[in-house]
């Protein structure tokens, strides 16, 4: 019984990969079922060749908006150099991030979508709040960390200028961590 | 005395640190750690076990003397096998290994013996029903459903056809003579129990705590298992409360355990807390609520008990993949009735991975 109940453990323990969370870099992302504010459609082909910074936030996650600001600032100076910011809300009422949205992202070059059912943050298990994933041209995750700092802030955009390729983004410090 | 001072001096900068550590967004990092671990669609595995120790004969409810050391050292380990086809629906199949040691009064003497085996298999499913996030809130509330299928062995069940106790049937069965007969027996039987200085006696031999029914591995029959699961946390405080009714059918030699219900909870206070893992410290309350068994329609006498245990538990998580819990239990309610064995103590403990 005990070789059992080892066997048991470490068959468990085996499973388990060295990363937690189950979309680390170099895991593909097939698809996303996602809808825009209007209730849209938004899927990969919409971002066709384009990079994609993937952040899940919510109202109620006070490190997720200066994460926001941040991500404004990027989606501006890096949108002409076909880089993406998909900020996708998870809260369970829409109401709750339309609110938010409203009065402080009205005028964005962030596209914001919501995760029906949760289907997405399902799938990809982020480890915490907010979660920032970039996706290169071909899907591949260059990029995963949970939580924010400033520091983890300009690793996202060092990586982000990395997978652009050659070409100066126009400096507009202004939004970075501003609202 | 040195090493105690070390122990709570090492608690106390060990607390220190985690404050230190702690994230700016704690219902963030609690989301992650219940919300979201709990919602993350694919394969899950866990395993489980309950150690309990079983070393107090009482009858109805007061302790006696116990002169055979009659016990049971019994070990339930789940091994969960789960699946979540969407983030709010999770199936899961729990297959039991059981081993149960024990000492009990067989003929007037004492005779240790064990019994292993896997238990009854349960196929449950569990639904997140609501679940509400403010900037300092969190509320999950989740019910679940299942069936549990006869894969136990049932055969100490038929022990129980031997032991004679069917309260109803006797009722029925008992004529004047009997009854004066056995009244001569119970007569005989505090006489025997002085001489074995207290121990319980049943016509001439000593009668057990052990039955047949706390040692069958399983009962033979289709049970229904209804349940559901609250977690709130406000802050780093939080508080869990889970209820799982049994509806037991009848089974193998026409027994039917009775149906029962458990509960267990309890407030907690999360001491570390960062975006991606947390540890929780928990006054536990757990306990169940069982009738009398029956077979073929008579009830038993010494099958129904509620319990309640408290004490201390630890619940931590990494990321949205691992969870882990443990928790040492000491009885502080047992009402019984007729003469059973009961706990004095169980630890808890579980850890499952999500992928």
């Amino acid at each position: 019984l005990a070789l059992l109940k080892t066997i048991l453990v470490f068959a468990l323990l085996a499973a388990t990969p060295a990363f937690a969370g189950s979309l680390g870099v170099g895991d593909r992302l097939d698809r996303i079922d996602l809808v825009d504010r209007k209730g849209a459609p938004v899927s990969f082909a919409d971002f066709d060749g384009k990079i994609v910074i993937l952040d899940f936030w919510a109202s109620w996650c006070v490190p997720c908006r200066p994460t926001l600001g941040a991500l404004e600032g990027i989606a501006r100076r890096y949108g002409a150099l076909d880089v993406v910011v998909l900020a996708v809300n998870v809260d369970e009422r829409r109401n709750d991030a339309e609110e938010f949205l409203h009065e402080r992202f009205a005028d964005s070059a962030i596209r914001f979508a919501y995760d029906p059912g949760h289907r997405l943050l399902g799938e990809v298990g982020a480890d915490g709040f907010p979660a920032i994933y970039i996706l290169d041209r071909e899907r591949t995750v260059r990029f995963a960390e949970a939580g924010f700092s400033v520091a983890e802030m300009a690793e996202v955009e060092r990586e982000v200028a990395h997978l652009a390729g050659p070409g100066q983004p126009p400096r507009d410090d202004a939004d970075l961590v501003s609202r | 005395m040195k090493s105690r001072i070390r122990v709570i001096a090492g608690a106390f900068f060990a607390l220190a640190y985690f404050e230190r550590t702690a994230t700016a967004c704690d219902v963030c990092a609690v989301y992650t750690a219940t919300e979201q671990r709990e919602s993350r669609t694919g394969l899950f595995l866990g395993v489980a076990e309950q150690f309990t120790h079983f070393g107090t004969l009482q009858r109805d409810g007061d302790e006696v003397d116990n002169p055979l050391d009659e016990k049971i050292d019994s070990s339930i380990t789940q091994a969960i096998f789960g699946y979540a086809p969407i983030p709010d629906l999770a199936l899961q199949v729990n297959l039991p290994v059981i081993h149960r040691s024990f000492r009990r009064a067989e003929e007037g003497v004492a005779r240790s013996d064990d019994e292993t085996g896997i238990g009854d298999l349960s196929f449950l499913a569990q639904y997140a029903l609501w679940t509400h996030v403010t900037e300092q809130s969190l509320v999950r509330f989740t019910i679940l459903g299942g069936v549990k299928f006869p894969t136990g062995d049932s055969d100490r069940l038929a022990e129980e056809l031997g032991e004679g106790h069917h309260e109803e049937e006797e009722a029925a069965e008992a004529t004047e003579a009997e009854h004066h007969a056995e009244l001569a027996v119970r007569a005989l039987s505090v006489a025997q129990s002085i001489r074995f200085h207290g121990g319980v006696v049943h016509g001439d031999e000593i009668e057990s705590g052990v039955h047949g029914h706390d040692l069958a591995l399983g009962s033979g029959s289709y049970d229904g298992v209804f349940g559901a699961r609250l977690f709130a946390s406000h802050d780093r405080a939080f508080a869990t409360a889970s209820v799982q009714y049994a509806l037991r059918t009848e089974g193998d030699f026409d027994y039917a355990y009775a149906d029962d219900l458990t509960w267990s909870g309890g407030p907690g206070y999360f001491l570390w807390l960062e975006h991606d893992r947390s540890l929780g410290l928990q006054a536990s309350l757990s306990g169940e609520t069982k009738g009398k068994d029956e077979i073929d329609g008579a009830r038993l006498d010494d099958t129904a008990l509620t319990a309640l245990y408290v004490g201390p538990g630890l619940l931590f998580t990494w990321g949205s993949s691992l969870g882990a819990d443990l928790v040492g239990e000491l009885p502080v309610i047992q009402n019984n009735t007729a003469l059973q064995i009961v706990a004095d103590y169980r630890i808890r403990g579980g850890l499952s991975w999500r992928f």
